[in-house]
């Protein structure tokens, strides 16, 4: 009998009872063929068809409702930059360029496969090299330049967050790093002898000068669950922030700086508690090793319920019982969720709390909206930022207790009583709109829900 | 300009600020760029020489007070105006062709009532069809017809072209079936309710197909319809045309449940996109959403008629991801490409092998990419898209495959059928072919916006010349052939 040559894969996430409800889903990217697409995926811009697809899930158009705001208004520019049909002014156009938070939401839904991302990347690196660039963003640069970190803070105060007993347990794991470092330099330890389980956690500028909660909680759930771990003694600012705004070149001598720091010393697996530091090890360190860093990168969403399970561990949440659990939401930050495809470690660590159920928005993993604080969009447009931060918060008054393929009709709508996150300037950026919009939405995140825990070993049930 | 030029658009650059706030007027060179174009590309050099697809100003009212307002002091101030949506309609439908100022009407995104009783809904006509269709959805509604593009496009830019064929039409009606009211603000920013049937000088029928030549829509009320609980999909491989049309044909028609959607593609529309695809040179895809004893009805009958037309059954899991992608099938074309090409017909559910055998042997050497998708719409009609996968820099491939398409826009005519959408770049069909309807839309038009001033040179006025573009296109086909 004839049949068609087609495969017995099944298909996923389909809403078979209504309408389709395309922009929560992205297409089925599987069986869709591979995007022409220039080397460098610099010049995709030029298959953009304007359809607009990527209009409504691009939270800055939402709020500004500006055709330039949005990735296929972005992309037409370039075009007509790329015919020399418009001209280019550093000043005027430094809006097109940098009022985007590079979250990745457009390059999901667009069906000619566009790397926006990718593509408007680069546009700030050439409008970098053009003179389009904010001031703003010239002092964060400069002050990259000169204290490897964004905050103007002086280097020899970069781990102070954990000294005269602010943090005892990473004032700890400093001065092993700081031992393991003397030890490697003095020909004490070869590098191929540190111990594989040993994993270096690397704190990043801004929980390093701003946000010291965060790698106080990371080093305590660390200590409380036994890990091997030190705090890298001498990192410098990983380049994030001027990968984002199109600052290459400085970036790139930081990067080539914590990549030997961290290999001199043998190290086999890095942490991170920043999804933006994780990323750019993920993607602007792996490509610039051609995937060879030598070392293993994990985000703590990672890392955790990775050695909780090895290690027969589990959370109790303190404040809390498990007939009374917090419901949460989970807020997919791009830079772990997008950039780096983790979706479900996060939930899978949640669901290693008793006293904690997750809830999940309308909008979530691939379709996640983002926070606001992206791109430098939080530093450059405030008020575009806490208007995107807030529209996320309200999403959290109707979550999903279940998801399943018809979801939308059959889940049942649930508001969370905190929203939770996993990257620091996501949580920055919604905690400033609640504060200001809603003051009993509590934004925490997941290293401050495992700070409250008592970390429990499945035997002792 | 000069002085007083300069003085006067200063002026009226302040009115307009202070009509919907400083943040939704701008006149920034970058911003009018972006918002000035859509999908097509080639009005932009067509009207190049002039500099008129370029608007001086873009302005984002919230309300109709705002809206009538803006269009007042355009009137006032003798500004061409375009009103705009989503810009997905294609062939320069919401592009400038006189400069001044485009009006956008996507602030104006609100759902306004829903009752659920009489099953109608009241919004701005700006909203955009996925949030419409989540807010009815939230009601257990939905729209009875929406396009594919419903992911961007918006429900005035739809109420105003023709909103024939799309998601809903062959079950439901067009969306004019639907449309129960409608907000016009005229040209000179006076308002009016138009209902149907409320035996005005410009009735709803006018203004669906309209493409705003009367004016913008403020508000739409809509009759809407319930969710339904069952969905059946339904999809076949054939080997001819003929057969491929006559299932096609079965399923728009029958008496038990009317295809929710259904489409007829060519295999290299499905293959251009996707990497597994159906093994036969035709395939058709319905689905059916109704209740589960009318799906289950439809599905049999549909298997029955396939069976006897000796049609292959396609995987269910690919009839999934088509329904999940509806809204993408058309342009994961671009995927290999920079500037899909096409034009769209509507013809006669019974010609589609006729138009077919005319179309087939245009590109039967595969000089170029090309593709066919036929998607079903209301009244016995069908949408056939034709596309040529090109480079705007090819340019003799892009203007031989313009040509080829031209060639089957004249069939079309010549054989009593038509064009699917009018835009700008296809005003001149109309006026060769469509005489009757440019001479009562031009009669109307001439009441409301004498000085012509309103979404110009759509249905009533062309600036291209059948002569020019004959020309152009036996030349291009000619080089295209030759190279
Ligand atoms: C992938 C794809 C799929 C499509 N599928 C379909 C389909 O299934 N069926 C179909 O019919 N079309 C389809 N289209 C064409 C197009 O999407 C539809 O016509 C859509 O309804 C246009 O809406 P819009 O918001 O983009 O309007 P626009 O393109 O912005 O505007 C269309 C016209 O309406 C005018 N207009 C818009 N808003 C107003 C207003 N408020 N008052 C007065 N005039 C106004 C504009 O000036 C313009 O002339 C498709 C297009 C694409 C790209
Ligand atoms: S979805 Fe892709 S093709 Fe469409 S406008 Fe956006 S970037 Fe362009
Ligand atoms: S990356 Fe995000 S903010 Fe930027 S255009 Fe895309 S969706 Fe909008």
């Amino acid at each position: 009998m004839e049949e068609n040559k087609m495969s017995d894969k099944k298909s996923k996430d389909l809403i078979t009872t209504g309408p389709p409800s395309g922009g929560l889903f992205s297409p089925q990217q599987e069986n869709l063929i591979k995007p022409l697409t220039t080397e460098d995926m610099t010049q995709d811009y030029l298959r953009c068809i304007q359809c607009g697809y990527c209009r409504d899930v691009c939270r800055v158009f939402n709020v500004t409702f500006r055709e330039t705001d949005y990735a296929g208004g972005r992309n037409r520019i370039l075009k007509s930059l790329n015919k020399k049909e418009i001209p280019f002014d550093p000043e005027t156009i430094q809006d097109v360029v940098y009022r985007c938070m590079l979250c990745g939401n457009c390059a999901e839904v667009c069906p000619v496969g566009i790397d926006t991302v990718h593509v408007f990347r680069n546009f700030r690196v050439r409008a970098v090299n053009g003179g389009a660039m904010p001031e703003k963003l010239k002092k964060v640069r400069d002050s990259v330049v000169e204290f490897a970190n964004p905050f103007m803070e002086e280097g020899t105060k970069r781990h102070d967050w954990c000294k005269g007993n602010a943090c005892d347990e990473g004032y700890v794991a400093w001065e092993r790093g700081v031992g393991l470092y003397r030890k490697i330099k003095s020909g004490e330890l070869k590098p191929d002898e540190v111990s594989p389980n040993l994993v270096a956690y690397f704190i990043g500028c801004t929980s390093a000068f701003r946000n010291n909660e965060l790698s106080s909680a990371t080093c305590r759930v660390l200590d409380a669950m036994g890990a091997d771990f030190i705090v890298i003694p001498e990192e410098k600012c990983c380049g994030s922030v001027l990968f984002r705004t199109g600052v290459d070149d400085v970036a790139t001598e930081l990067m080539k700086y914590n990549i030997d720091l961290i290999r001199k010393a043998g190290i086999k697996e890095v942490i991170f508690s920043c999804a933006g530091c994780f990323s750019t090890f993920s993607n602007e360190y792996q490509e610039y090793t051609h995937h060879n860093l030598g070392f293993k990168l994990s985000h703590v969403t990672q890392f955790i319920p990775r050695f909780a399970k090895e290690h027969g561990l589990y959370f109790k949440y303190k404040l809390r019982s498990k007939e009374d659990p917090l419901k949460i939401t989970y807020h997919d930050p791009c830079h772990l969720a997008r950039y780096c495809d983790v979706y479900e470690e996060p939930r899978d660590l949640i669901s290693m709390i008793e006293g904690i159920s997750l809830s999940e928005m309308q909008y979530n993993k691939k379709m996640s909206h983002c926070c606001g604080a992206g791109g430098g969009v939080r530093a450059l447009y405030g008020d575009e930022a806490t208007s995107i931060a807030d529209s996320r918060l309200d999403e959290t008054v109707e979550c999903w207790d279940e998801i399943n393929e018809d979801r939308l009709l059959e889940a049942v709508e649930t508001k969370a009583e905190s929203l939770v996150s996993a990257c620091v300037f996501c949580k920055n950026n919604l905690s400033n709109a609640a504060s200001q919009f809603k003051p009993d939405l509590p934004v925490q995140d997941i290293l401050q829900i495992l700070e409250n825990c008592d970390v429990k070993r499945k035997d002792e049930k | 300009m000069s002085q007083k030029k300069i003085t006067e658009f200063e002026k009226y650059t302040n009115e307009l600020k202070e009509i919907v706030s400083p943040s939704h007027v701008t006149t920034d060179p970058y911003e009018i760029e972006a918002a000035t174009g859509d999908l097509s590309i080639l009005p932009k050099y067509h009207y190049k020489f002039k500099e008129e697809h370029i608007a001086t100003h873009i302005v984002r009212p919230n309300n109709t007070d705002q809206f009538s307002a803006v269009m007042k002091l355009c009137k006032d101030y003798m500004l061409p105006v375009t009103v705009r949506a989503a810009g997905t309609s294609c062939y320069s439908a919401s592009t400038p062709t006189k400069g001044g100022v485009v009006i956008d009407v996507r602030r104006m995104n609100k759902v306004l009532e829903i009752d659920s009783e009489k099953m109608t809904v009241k919004c701005q006509a700006g909203i955009s069809w996925l949030k419409l269709i989540q807010a009815l959805r939230a009601k257990g509604l939905a729209p009875k017809c929406y396009p594919t593009s419903y992911k961007s496009s918006c429900l005035s830019g739809f109420v105003v072209t023709s909103g024939a064929a799309g998601i809903g039409q062959i079950k439901f009606g067009s969306i004019y079936d639907a449309l129960n009211a409608v907000t016009l603000v005229k040209p000179d920013g006076s308002v009016s309710r138009i209902q149907k049937n409320s035996g005005g000088e410009i009735t709803l029928a006018d203004i669906t197909g309209s493409f705003g030549i009367f004016g913008g829509i403020s508000e739409v009320e809509l009759n809407v319809t319930t969710l339904k609980t069952s969905m059946e999909l339904v999809g076949y491989g054939f080997h001819t045309m003929e057969q491929a049309s006559e299932f096609y044909r079965l399923l728009k028609s029958n008496s038990i449940d009317k295809p929710f959607y259904l489409s007829l593609s060519d295999k290299k529309f499905e293959g251009f996109s996707h990497v597994t695809i159906p093994s036969r040179p035709f395939f058709v895809y319905a689905v059916f959403y109704d209740d589960p004893e009318v799906t289950a009805k439809a599905l049999a009958f549909s298997k029955e008629s396939a069976d006897k037309l000796g049609g292959l059954e396609i995987d269910k899991w690919y009839l999934e991801e088509k329904w999940r992608d509806v809204a993408d099938v058309e342009l994961n074309l671009g995927r290999l490409c920079n500037n899909p090409i096409f034009q769209e017909y509507w013809i006669s559910d019974e010609k589609l092998e006729a138009f077919y055998e005319e179309y087939a042997p245009k590109v039967k050497d595969d000089k170029y990419r090309n593709a066919m998708y036929i998607m079903g719409g209301s009244n016995g009609k069908s949408r056939i898209k034709l596309f040529g996968l090109s480079d705007i820099e090819k340019s003799l491939e892009f203007f031989g495959i313009k040509a080829n398409l031209h060639k089957m826009a004249q069939w079309s005519y010549k054989n009593g059928e038509g064009i699917y959408s009018c835009g700008v770049v296809n005003t001149f069909y109309y006026h060769l072919f469509n005489q009757e309807k440019v001479q009562h839309m031009q009669k109307l038009n001439n009441s409301v916006d004498p000085d012509d001033r309103v979404n110009s040179y759509r249905i009533i006025k062309t600036k291209m010349r059948l002569w020019r573009i004959k020309l152009l296109f036996i030349v291009a086909q000619t080089l295209f052939r030759w190279a």
